[in-house]
């Protein structure tokens, strides 16, 4: 087997892992490891508002958040509607998609030291 | 006044600790993190003495010791070292503060020995964070971290101070082995060649050190932590590469868009591996026949800091490798552009 398919065969398949109906946030966290927030299911207004306050004082900080598109392709967050509760992420071909934050798995990356 | 803590179990002192943060929380910290501007400046002796009445009452509180002997408590603020107890508390404590208050990567407490944080720039609490540990080292061991975190500027200010110096810029000469800064004279505005008489291939304690300092920082990682950490990446992989990363510490995964190939490893920079032909993607030259494998850079990075002159980050290693891997499938671009990139001859790649 050559190294490239070697490589190839250990590569996830494309969307196998972003598939799913449920909203969640993955937050890179320094005590914790990963802070998780599960989105779907929350329909007190208090809640909402924590989590829509949380995103976009992330946004704000520089942190860099990511989520999946339709074909499970990873694609950075350009804009959060806190009104319509949703991402926007930039895609390759076409226009910017939209994504239901109930139902997209979102990872937030505090901003960068190099190293 | 809130009632004290009585640790009976570990879990336990962690939950009562949680709930008692509002209440023992130091104002100051609570100003520090609601502050929209970066602090440059370092606490005064005054507010540094401030601080140490506060902490006092937040141990009293908790039935703990803030200092592990009266010697301790007895050296200047700025050399005395908290207890075990008290750092695992004030971990807690900044944890609980940093998510209310809207910070969810939280806020890295180094530990007792080890080496000082460097903390990305628009960090609230860098100048704090930074100075801790700072100051019980001597100018030549700072001097040696500045050299090998990369941090020319720092080096450039130790410049013989006959002339004022400041720095231009600087990179690695692979050809001298050596590297060279640009620095301009403040008052002739002449700009002066500098080689840095280091020789880093060649400086086994340097790497010596680097590898003493990773090892020292990693006193401060939480164990549930770096698990919880390696459950995420085991979602994010094929079992293949996760049974490879718990085995060696490193992963392998080409970019679908770029051809390059990645491996991840853990406390040390990722390798991005292209072809040795010019213009050519990993995956284009292997389907030509080509084997030649060359590596393009080391691409270093850590999510808010890291502990300087080591390849350790304030987070879990494995967060870090994380974070690498989903950068460079969400946005490689940024990926390289935040990530410093370092030749593999460079003592800072971790080769």
């Amino acid at each position: 087997m050559t190294a490239l398919a070697e490589w190839q065969r250990m590569l996830p398949p494309v969307g196998s892992e972003f598939r799913h109906d449920r909203g969640e946030l993955n937050i890179f966290n320094v005590g914790a490891g990963d802070l998780q927030i599960q989105i779907t299911g929350v329909e007190d207004e208090a809640e909402l508002a924590k989590i829509r306050q949380r995103i976009e004082g992330m946004l704000k900080q520089g942190y860099v958040l990511l989520a999946a598109d339709k074909r499970g392709r990873l694609r950075r967050i350009k804009k959060f509607d806190p009104k319509k509760l949703t991402y926007t992420i930039s895609l390759d071909e076409g226009p910017d998609a939209e994504v239901p934050v109930s139902k997209g798995k979102a990872t937030a990356v505090p901003r960068s030291a190099g190293g | 006044m809130a009632a004290p803590i009585v640790p009976e179990s570990t879990e336990a002192f962690r939950d009562a600790l949680v709930q008692s943060a509002a209440d023992t929380l130091p104002e100051i910290l609570a100003e520090s993190l609601d502050a929209d501007v970066t602090q440059d400046e370092k606490p005064t002796d005054e507010e540094a003495e401030d601080v140490d009445r506060i902490l006092a009452e937040v141990a009293r509180r908790n039935g703990i010791p803030l200092y592990d002997s009266a010697e301790e408590a007895a050296k200047p603020w700025s050399q005395r070292r908290v207890s075990g107890q008290m750092h695992e508390l004030l971990r807690a404590l900044f944890q609980t503060a940093a998510i209310e208050r809207g910070f969810m990567g939280g806020i890295p407490i180094p530990g007792d020995g080890s080496p000082p944080l460097v903390i990305e720039p628009r960090h609230p609490l860098r100048a704090a964070l930074e100075s801790i540990g700072a100051n019980l080292e001597d100018s030549a061991t700072r001097f040696g971290r500045a050299i090998r975190a990369g941090d020319f500027a720092f080096a450039a200010s130790r410049l013989p101070k006959d002339r004022d110096y400041e720095h231009v810029t600087s990179w690695w000469s692979d050809r001298l082995q050596r590297l060279v800064l640009v620095v301009r004279d403040r008052e002739t505005q002449l700009r002066r060649h500098v080689l840095w008489p280091y020789r880093f291939n060649l400086d086994h304690e340097e790497r010596w050190l680097k590898l003493a300092d990773t090892l020292s920082a990693s006193l401060n990682y939480d164990y549930d932590a770096e698990v919880t950490a390696m459950e995420s990446l085991e979602k994010h992989v094929t079992a293949h590469q996760f049974k490879m990363y718990l085995i060696t510490g490193m992963f392998m995964e080409s970019s679908p868009r770029s051809g390059i190939a990645y491996l991840f490893r853990r406390l040390r920079p990722t390798i991005a591996l292209g072809s040795s032909g010019p213009r050519k993607s990993l995956i284009t030259a292997e389907q030509d026949g080509e084997r030649k494998v060359r590596i393009i850079a080391c691409l270093c990075l850590h999510p808010i800091g890291y502990y300087q002159g080591s390849w350790a980050g304030v987070m879990v290693p494995t967060d870090d490798v994380l974070t690498h891997l989903l950068l460079m499938r969400g946005d490689e671009h940024m990926f390289w552009r935040q990530a410093n990139q370092h030749s593999p001859r460079n003592i800072n790649a971790g080769l």
